[in-house]
């Protein structure tokens, strides 16, 4: 594959995957900085898998598979510390929305609810929130669609555990 | 709050939460990251392999020079080891975890690699120390018994000579056991926990299955 090419897919897919790289750094990682670092190390495996994406893939589910995965490792210390990039991918500024202060505040509590759930509960729950199929999460993480209805609804029931107060009913 | 409200407004993040960066200049730095880092890895085998060449051919050259037999065998024990490095580099880097693959897999391939490495340090004694080791300890065994023979023990100079030859072999002899423990320890304090780890996540993700199975 040419770089031109190359590039040219990495492109769209930053133009459409940005959020959810941003989404999922923002799951794994608690600082702004260790977000950058997660974001960064999912592009550059996003960038290196593109010579072997092939375009019968999903590429939801392929974008998604590699973010986790990276995502998931950096957790573990796997991935080799490398020099930081000006990303700016993450911005901490404000929501522009009507309900901004309200769903802040929901989206930052879901956040660190997410966080403290173990990899199998918060990587169902991200993908259910980002509007993901039961089919699609299956492909993703590699096992039933069955499984994911199960896993996700026990994953609700603990995500309502920690979010007393702010969920009524999940 | 219900989930659905949840997940509006989670999906409502997208609009504030990223910001807008140039593609191309982001295209462009990731495209020279990755360039820097593939030179920085190539330049790491690079060095290793060219520092085991070099190794090996100025134990050659001397062992061409001075007809010892001991010589050439320290001059391939590297070459062995090294070849060693390079082939098992090239095996396992087709068996590497691709983080495009499904989340399951790509833990099922990563206990795969720790194990490996768990493997080749257990066995670091084999493939690398004693291959290592034994060229200059037949060297160094040789020399001793040059010494012994032509110059003897009741030469001052033959006696000091041997008594540093023998400080050598028993240093060389401390650094293979230490080597070897930090290896062993590597394994205890790194992988072995890095494996349990690893298994825990797999665990986490393969519970459901195993329970459809019952």
């Amino acid at each position: 594959m040419d770089e031109h090419r190359r590039s040219q897919i990495f492109a769209e897919w930053l133009d459409r995957y940005r959020g959810l790289v941003a989404r999922v750094a923002r799951a794994y990682a608690d600082t702004l900085a260790d977000q950058e670092d997660v974001a960064q190390e999912i592009l550059m495996q996003l960038w290196a898998s593109i010579p072997a994406f092939r375009r019968d893939a999903r590429e939801t589910t392929w974008v998604y598979r590699i973010s986790l995965n990276v995502a998931m490792n950096w957790r573990r210390g796997q991935f080799r510390r490398r020099r930081r990039l000006p990303l700016s991918l993450i911005d901490p500024s404000e929501l522009p929305a009507a309900q901004s202060a309200e769903y802040a505040e929901a989206v930052g509590k879901l956040y660190t609810a997410i966080r403290r759930l173990h990899a199998a509960d918060s990587s169902v729950l991200l993908m259910h929130l980002d509007g993901l199929s039961y089919g699609q999460i299956a492909s993703v993480l590699g096992c039933t669609s069955n499984n994911v209805g199960v896993r996700l609804s026990r994953a609700k029931k603990r995500l309502a555990k920690m979010l007393e107060g702010l969920a009524d009913e999940l | 709050m219900n989930f659905d409200e949840l997940t509006r407004a989670w999906q409502a993040q997208d609009t504030g939460r990223t910001v807008e960066v140039g593609v191309d200049a982001l295209t462009r730095l990731v495209r020279g990251e990755q360039r820097l880092w593939d030179g920085v890895i190539a330049r790491r085998d690079v060095v290793q392999v060219a520092t085991i060449c070099v190794v090996a051919a100025v134990l050659l050259t001397f062992a061409v020079i001075w007809s010892f037999l001991s010589l050439y065998v320290a001059a391939g024990t590297p070459m062995f080891t090294g070849g060693f490095i390079i082939a098992d580099r090239l095996l396992q880097s087709r068996r590497w975890p691709r983080p495009s693959q499904s989340v399951k897999a790509f833990m099922e391939q990563s206990i795969g690699k720790v194990d490996h490495q768990i493997c080749l340090l257990r066995n670091v004694l084999w493939w690398y120390i004693l291959p290592l080791a034994i060229g200059p300890l037949v060297f160094l065994g040789h020399v001793l018994y040059v010494l012994a023979t032509d110059v003897g023990l009741g030469e001052p100079d033959g006696l000091r000579w041997m008594l540093f030859v023998i400080g050598v072999i028993l240093l060389e002899i401390v650094m293979c056991v230490g080597v070897y423990f930090i290896n062993q320890k590597a394994v205890r304090d790194t992988l072995l926990p890095r494996k349990r780890e690893l298994e825990e996540v797999l665990r986490m993700f393969t519970q459901l299955d195993r329970e459809d199975a019952i």
